[in-house]
């Protein structure tokens, strides 16, 4: 069983591609097949109603999308051959994406006007077992109910290689203005042997607005098809068939477009239906046991794939290799900390793992890694497990509505915290994006080989405090004694938790193995050396910083005399991620007579003004995490001058409701104007409801952005 | 074109481009060869061969080479190796291109050590010789020594020119007959100079950076007019669809002026620029009724239609080669196909030439690109052709003028705004508006009325354009803008409304800076002054005027109305680095004035 884990590794790791020019006759067939299909909503004279469609560069007046599997069993001498089956298990699959779009403008006619498609590909791998033909087709049907065809000789081939071998064609689509339809296809047929095919995401919400959208399926019942409906995607329907198939569809109409708003998460809010099209009865490839029959399956209840990831770790393989370094390196950890606890040990092990996996040849996958974490944990008998469990975060799909055990994320929970891995390289043990914050997650206890046979724990990854997740400004601001217009800062930046990774750019990954190498207390001569090019990293960093600044006051330096990474937030010790710059700017000093504005609202950096058409809002809120944004600023008074009281004063404010705070209070100490600020969202999460109130302190923040400070000439 | 590629290539690999600043990898020895093969007679050239061997060196710590070849279908890639390096093959189709078929043979060399070094080879064929024209000397990595070497068969050294381009003294020239087989050995020795970066706003290496033409196919403009003319023959004969389309046009119309202008304004709407760069069709343009029937081109396309579809009316128009100022057309000096990268029209009557670009969409008839002002022309003329310059027009063609009428309600600056274009201006605002969509147009506008401040709420905003000029209108509403602090209300009326302002970095700044176009702006505001309120401080008046800008900011009060009145005229585009530092200083003087607050007092409290 192990070893047909291998092979789909193998398999999918060497992909050997051939090409070939346009397949004329594969087009021919594709274009009758696809024209030939009448669909009564693809009249290019229907009428758009005005009230639903006006302004709208393009509109979708109709949209299809057909798949057909068969299951096909044929004597394969190739295959007999090198493989020893004589027969082909194999999926036919033919898929369809048919749409017909009315161009209202200029903008619209670019849009479609290019397209590109595939070549024919033949996976080899000991014998061919994939193949796959995409035909493109259009026909522009013209005001005065003329149709052009699109001839796709006219495309021109992309090639790569040595020996220019040709890897997509491009098209441009002659003949098309403003006030045509354009009616196009995607036609592709593929073969697969043994394999399954990958989810298939079907949009129901475009970029324009659609008429109708029809969906029709049609599978052999041999084959396994399974599909989920996400954030509220109609469901399919089942309709009378003959044979050994099965048929569903769907047809929607009005549907609006994707709408154009901040704080969105698309993978949970706008509807998409996912297919997956399995080959479970392969015998080369591995599908769990618990894996399903022939038969079309919808929204089945995650336990199912639940099971499917349990037996995919109960024989998954250790990567043994990096277990054994990592248990090195901890070993030096363990030596030179003889008091370190076990959670201690715990988070040095993670930072062991990752170490060694970067500085093994080979590439893990995260599964893999978790699984050689658990094992470290198990062979150091802390009394600890590192239960491994499986979670995503809210850029794609909920765990619970994962379509195979390769869709989610692995991890390791141990007691109630979260190891994972990734490549970003600004968390510490124990840490990871705020974007796996409160989302739900499953965990398997016990031996990972009876995983299978124990019901996993169904949790949550921690929500996490905005407190938790703070960037903490501190800037005192002093002007030039000799030019009043010119400002001189001193800026320190410190993040935590979720808000580590807005810092991402300037932590390198030879940063974090020379601080991870101290940290597990690598002697000298074992360390890595990564090959870096420092000049490379320091002009990045300058770059950078520049922008950094830029960011903060909205005005591109005029110097930066100094900047340091004091901490770079990966090891226990030094959690957080800060730095210090000192820099001047010139244009945040304007002159008013003999007085001076500072405009000390820019020192918070640009905030979201949200514009009128925004403001009535009609979906509910995602931020990446609770998050909370400190500043303190500390601005000398320059000497003659004073600062005005109502200026001051008018910078106060406090804006506190459920969704969070924007509180900021100003008071003039000894010469000095001393400013503290807090910009809270309490959680990544708010429903439509609650929109005003969190408007309410996105809008302070804005209005303080405007604020100036009057220094007033004495 | 390639130069330009390389460096943009090379950035995406290593996400920057700022290679020059103690660069690490530094090319330590090079030696190019390019070898002139002369055909089975003798007397012309069969084709060219290169061969190069470029060593790189980490000065600084370890760290990585990237060593490139272009090609094309012109140009076969013989050999690419280094070691511990694979050579790719990608191809390279830049954003701005549809299609085309150039690609990239690349080497990525590591470098383990502060020290360590490796050599890369390329060999590489031109099959057309003609397209062989220019060598550029710098890389993007500073170059210690090089030594570029051209070699001549005797039989040729009467065809081959070569013409050096700002070569400084670290670049020298030796030419000596080789003792063996009498070639013409042209040898230039390069020695420390610095690595290639892009700067914002820069002219493009290919015209600035030290190069050489090599003319080796075309003896003068003449025979390089003859060959691309050859190109064209038969190309702009009018079909039927031409015929009636022009007929149709121009129906409406009294005189040439506006025949000609319906014809360019419908070309430049209604065919799609979509550039195909590929083989001969580099240089031969499509057919006139195959582009009206794609309804798309590239510019020798809509030139070729433009023709066409004017000669249907009788109007004189002919086809002009010329080259953006990025190549610096100058086909006299320079006759190869490196001199022109761009086809345009030009309408000849008896006492003018106007030339009409089908590229620039929304560019008034007149109205040049600022990247074909003062380049040379290559004008048709039956089997010759003529050379004319390209007007260089005076900053007041491109226009932004502002005109508002404001009032202070509840602390914030309302009232309403109109701001108009012309010129390139007017071609960016109306290319930006039909270019996005409906639903987002008015959001557009709002930028562009407020733009650099983009401060401003709109409660109506409309676009009109009429006689050459675009007005964008609105009711607006700034509450950025003013700020009341106990008695008083600071205003800043920011009247000179330009992104030329802004400081220019000169920190290892290596280029002239060039503006997109030399440009006038104007500002007419008035303030309406709220009863109770007087004027506590107006900004002094501001003048300034230099050859290269004039500006002035000047305040009054009228009637219970603050009046500002304001210019900027932009004189020329091009800025040499030698005064930059000068020229942030003054446009710090400028931003200063501009900045400065207009402070109102109110005495009712």
């Amino acid at each position: 069983m192990k070893r047909r884990l291998c092979l789909i590794t193998a398999l999918c790791a060497i992909l050997l591609t051939a090409n070939a020019a346009i397949n004329k006759k594969f087009f021919r067939k594709a274009q009758e097949k696809v024209w030939a299909t009448e669909l009564a909503d693809f009249n290019p004279k229907t009428e758009i109603p005005d009230s639903l469609y006006s302004n709208e560069s393009a509109v979708i007046i109709a949209a299809y999308t057909n798949i057909e599997a068969d299951k096909e069993a044929e004597v394969s001498l190739s295959k007999s051959n090198s493989l020893a089956h004589a027969v082909t298990n194999a999926i036919s699959c033919r898929m369809t994406t048919r749409i017909m779009v009315k161009l209202n403008d200029a903008k619209a006619v670019e849009e479609f006007s290019n397209f590109s498609f595939d070549t024919d590909h033949k996976t080899d791998f000991i014998y061919t077992f994939r193949r796959s033909s995409e035909a493109f087709g259009g026909r522009i049907h013209k005001p005065d109910g003329s149709i052009i065809e699109v001839d796709c000789n006219e495309a021109f081939a992309v090639t790569e290689g040595k020996r220019d071998k040709t890897i997509r064609y491009k098209i441009a689509i002659p003949g098309l203005e403003p006030g045509d339809v354009f009616e196009y296809f995607y036609y592709e047929e593929i073969w697969l042997d043994e394999f399954g095919l990958s989810p298939i995401t079907i949009p129901y919400i475009r970029k324009y607005p659609m008429m109708v959208f029809v969906i029709d399926f049609k599978f052999d019942d041999a084959l396994t098809v399974e599909c989920r409906y996400h954030n509220g995607a109609p469901v399919l329907m089942g309709k009378v068939g003959g044979g050994n198939y099965r048929y569903a569809g769907i047809e929607a109409i009005n549907i609006p477009k994707l709408a154009d708003d901040n704080w969105m998460e698309d993978t949970r809010q706008v509807p998409f239906m996912r297919v997956s099209i399995l080959n479970n009865t392969s015998r080369l490839v591995y599908s769990p046991p618990s894996a399903r029959r022939g038969g079309l399956y919808a929204n089945l209840p995650s336990a199912y794939y639940y099971t499917d990831v349990a037996h995919v770790l109960s024989i998954s393989q250790e990567p043994t290799s990096i277990t054994w370094k990592a248990g090195r390196y901890l070993n030096r950890f363990k030596d030179a900390h003889p008091e370190a606890t076990p959670q201690q040990i715990v988070d040095a092990a993670w930072l062991a793992t990752i170490y060694a996996s970067l500085r093994d040849k080979d590439s893990q996958t995260l599964r893999e890694l978790a699984i050689s974490f658990q094992e470290l944990i198990r062979k150091q008998k802390l009394g600890i497990n590192a239960n491994i469990g499986i979670v995503n975060s809210r850029k794609t799909i909920p765990v619970s509505e994962i379509l195979s055990w390769m869709e989610p994320t692995y991890m390791n929970m141990v007691g109630d915290s979260c190891y994972m891995f990734s490549d970003d390289f600004c968390f510490c043990p124990g840490e990871y994006s705020g974007l796996y914050y409160g989302e739900e997650a499953v965990v398997y206890t016990g031996d990972r080989e009876n995983y299978p046979k124990i019901q996993p724990t169904s949790t949550k990854l921690a929500a996490s405090r905005a407190s938790q997740n703070t960037i903490l400004s501190t800037l005192s601001l002093s002007l030039d004694p000799n030019d009043y217009t010119i400002a001189q800062i001193d800026h320190n930046m410190q993040f935590s938790g979720a808000t580590k990774r807005f810092a991402r750019g300037i932590l390198d990954r030879g940063g974090w193995i020379n601080e991870v190498e101290q940290y597990l207390c690598i002697p000298e001569k074992d360390r890595y050396d990564s090959k870096v090019d420092s000049t490379e990293i320091k002009s990045q960093l300058d770059k950078i910083f520049k922008t950094e600044v830029e960011n903060m006051v909205g005005i591109e330096p005029r110097e930066i005399s100094h900047y340091e990474i004091t901490s770079r937030g990966v090891v226990p010790c030094a959690p957080n991620v800060s730095y210090s710059m000192t820099c001047t700017v010139d244009g945040l000093v304007k002159r008013a007579g003999n007085n001076l504005l500072l405009s000390i609202g820019n020192l918070i950096g640009k905030q979201t003004i949200v514009k009128p058409e925004h403001r009535d809002r009609k979906h509910d809120i995602f931020r990446e995490a609770p998050m909370q944004y400190r500043y303190e600023f500390s601005i000398d008074i320059p000497q003659g001058y004073s600062a005005d009281i109502a200026s001051v004063e008018a910078l106060n404010n406090n804006t506190t409701n459920k969704c969070g705070m924007f509180y900021s209070q100003a008071v003039v100490e000894s010469n000095k104007v001393i400013v503290k600020i807090v910009e809270r969202y309490n959680r990544f999460y708010e429903p439509l409801a609650n929109w005003q109130e969190f408007l309410a302190i996105v809008d302070a923040a804005s209005a303080f952005s405007s604020k100036s400070l009057v220094l007033k000439k004495q | 074109m390639r130069l330009f590629t390389l460096i943009i290539f090379i950035g995406c690999l290593f996400k920057t481009y700022a290679f020059e600043k103690n660069s690490n990898v530094v090319i330590d020895e090079s030696k190019e060869t390019y070898s002139f093969i002369a055909n089975k007679n003798g007397d012309g050239i069969d084709k060219v061969k290169v061969k190069t061997a470029t060593t790189y060196k980490a000065t600084i710590s370890a760290g990585k080479a990237l060593a490139t070849a272009f090609y094309d279908d012109n140009i076969s890639i013989d050999k690419a190796s280094a070691p511990k390096a694979k050579a790719r093959y990608r191809h390279w189709i830049p954003d701005d291109i549809f299609f085309t078929d150039s690609k990239v043979c690349y080497l990525e060399i590591p470098l383990k050590e502060k020290g360590a070094t490796a050599t890369a080879q390329f060999e590489w064929t031109y099959a057309q010789p003609q397209h062989f024209t220019t060598i550029i000397f710098p890389s993007v990595y500073p170059i210690r020594n090089k030594e570029v070497r051209i070699e001549v068969p005797t039989a040729l050294s009467d065809k081959i020119r070569i013409i050096n381009h700002d070569l400084p003294p670290s670049i020298s020239l030796t030419k000596e007959q080789d003792s063996k087989d009498g070639d013409l050995i042209y040898t230039y020795h390069i020695s420390d100079i610095r690595g290639l970066k892009l700067d914002k706003l820069a002219p493009d290496p290919q015209s600035t950076a030290p190069r050489i033409s090599i003319l080796s196919t075309f003896a003068n403009h003449q025979e390089l007019y003859s060959y691309l003319h050859s190109l064209t023959i038969g190309f702009d004969q009018a079909s039927d669809s031409i015929k009636s389309l022009a007929l149709q046009l121009t129906s409406n119309c009294s005189d040439d002026a506006s025949r000609i202008k319906s014809i360019t304004e419908w070309v430049q709407q209604n065919i799609r620029y979509i550039a195909i760069e590929h083989g001969i069709y580099g240089q031969r343009p499509d057919y006139a009724s195959e582009v009206l029937r794609k309804r798309f081109g590239d510019c020798k396309g809509m030139s070729v239609l433009l023709k066409s579809l004017l000669r249907c009316i009788g109007v004189d128009a002919r086809l002009v080669w010329i080259g953006t100022e990025d190549v610096g057309s100058n086909w006299e000096q320079v006759p190869s196909l490196a001199s022109g990268n761009h086809m345009i029209c030009a309408v000849v009557s008896e006492n003018d030439t106007l030339y009409i670009d089908g590229t620039s969409r929304h560019l008034s008839i007149g109205c040049y690109h600022p990247a074909l002002q003062g380049q040379q022309a290559m004008i048709e003329d039956g089997d010759t052709c003529a050379l004319h310059s390209i007007p260089t027009l005076p900053p007041n063609v491109n226009t932004d003028s502002l005109s508002a009428s404001l009032r202070i309600v509840d602390g914030k600056i309302c009232g309403n705004m109109s701001r108009s274009f012309t010129g390139i201006n007017r071609m960016g605002i109306l290319n930006a508006y039909s270019d996005i969509s409906p639903t987002r147009r008015n959001e557009l506008l709002r930028r562009y009325l407020s733009y650099p401040k983009n401060d401003f709420e709109v409660s109506t905003i409309s676009l009109s354009d009429s006689n050459s000029t675009t007005f964008v209108h609105a009711d607006v509403s700034d509450t950025r803008s003013c700020q009341i602090v106990g008695t008083s209300t600071y205003i800043d009326c920011h009247p000179i409304m330009a992104s030329e302002l802004q400081p220019i970095d000169i920190t290892d700044r290596q280029s002239d800076l060039l503006l997109p176009a030399s440009c006038s702006y104007s500002s007419n505001i008035s303030i309406d002054i709220p009863d109770g309120y007087i004027v506590e401080h107006l900004p002094e008046p501001f003048h300034f005027d230099n050859d290269d800008l004039d500006a002035s900011i000047i305040y009054s009060v009228e009637n219970s109305t603050i009046h500002c009145t304001a210019s900027l005229r932009i004189k020329h585009r091009r800025i040499p680095l030698s005064i930059l530092d000068e020229r942030n200083q003054i446009n710090r003087l400028i931003r200063q004035a501009n900045s400065e607050q207009i402070i109102l007092t109110n005495q009712t409290n």
